[in-house]
């Protein structure tokens, strides 16, 4: 799945697509099991409780980028050749 | 800031090299590049905040797993109907047998007792209190480490030590007393 189709399904989770949230679900599902293992184990509770703080998460999650990302963003774009012919059209 | 940049730039060139495709063709301008660069900044910013809310929020719960199994007990008490106070039920204990112990106990000493041909060395040995006989025999003729001796006992590494020694000068003092009554 590319990056604009991620965010796609985040806002769709986010608006309450149970669907959407499923896939999400499954796309960190290793990262929660890996953070489920409780004394070289898998905990089923805590799989469940991470889950849950996943969907948490997902809900509360906002998008505030730092402003100097695409200042230096720009600046790259600038520097780089394949870009510069472009720019200049 | 820029190894971000940095890293979507390399990301991008890289796949569009592989496909040979020709970078203009692909990015049909500076917009849908910024449009890329949007939905990186975002996917990075989310796993970011994913990754981090799950791993902390796992160790905060294994804090109280652990907290829980070390403060509270299993308890396999009941409380009958119509009976306020709980009935006590508990689980035999087969794996220890006390007599053994007992009976083990009582050999230190006689083994104690018992370990030199010679009147004088096992008089002298006699004379040693029933603790000390037993430290002796365990600590060098059964070669047991004096920690865990101590935790056994419920004393320290160094009173262990130090009974020992005691011991062993009350043996050598009675062997040169018992010594110096035969000259």
């Amino acid at each position: 799945m590319d990056d604009r189709g991620l965010i796609v399904i985040i806002k769709q989770a986010q608006g309450g697509d149970k669907i959407a949230m499923a896939k999400l679900l499954e796309i960190f599902h290793p990262l929660l099991y890996k953070n489920s293992m409780l004394g070289g184990r898998f905990d089923e509770d805590l799989y469940q409780e991470l889950s849950i703080n996943l969907i948490h998460c997902i809900n509360s999650f906002q998008f505030v980028p730092d402003s100097r990302i695409y200042q230096s963003f720009e600046q790259a774009l600038k520097l780089n050749p394949h870009f510069k012919g472009e720019q200049e059209e | 800031m820029s190894q971000l940049v940095a890293n979507f730039l390399k990301q991008h060139l890289h796949t569009d090299e592989t496909s040979s495709v020709d970078i203009v063709s692909t990015h049909m301008n500076q917009a849908n590049l910024v449009k890329d660069f949007d939905a990186y900044v975002y996917k990075v910013y989310f796993y970011g905040y994913v990754k981090k809310t799950i791993r902390y929020s796992s160790l905060r719960l294994k804090q109280r797993v652990r907290s829980l199994q070390e403060n509270e007990a299993l308890s396999l008490n009941i409380i009958d109907e119509g009976f306020h106070e709980e009935r006590i039920n508990c689980l035999a204990d087969t794996t220890s047998d006390h007599t053994e112990n007992l009976n083990q106990f009582t050999t230190y000493q006689a083994a104690c007792n018992e370990l030199s041909p010679d009147p004088m060395i096992s008089k002298a040995l006699q004379s040693l209190t029933d603790r000390q006989k037993e430290i002796l025999y365990r600590c060098i003729v059964l070669g047991e480490s004096d920690t865990r001796l101590a935790a056994e006992k419920g004393v320290t590494k160094q009173g262990i030590n130090k009974l020992k020694h005691t011991a062993l000068n009350k043996v050598r003092s009675q062997i040169v007393y018992q010594c110096k009554r035969v000259v």
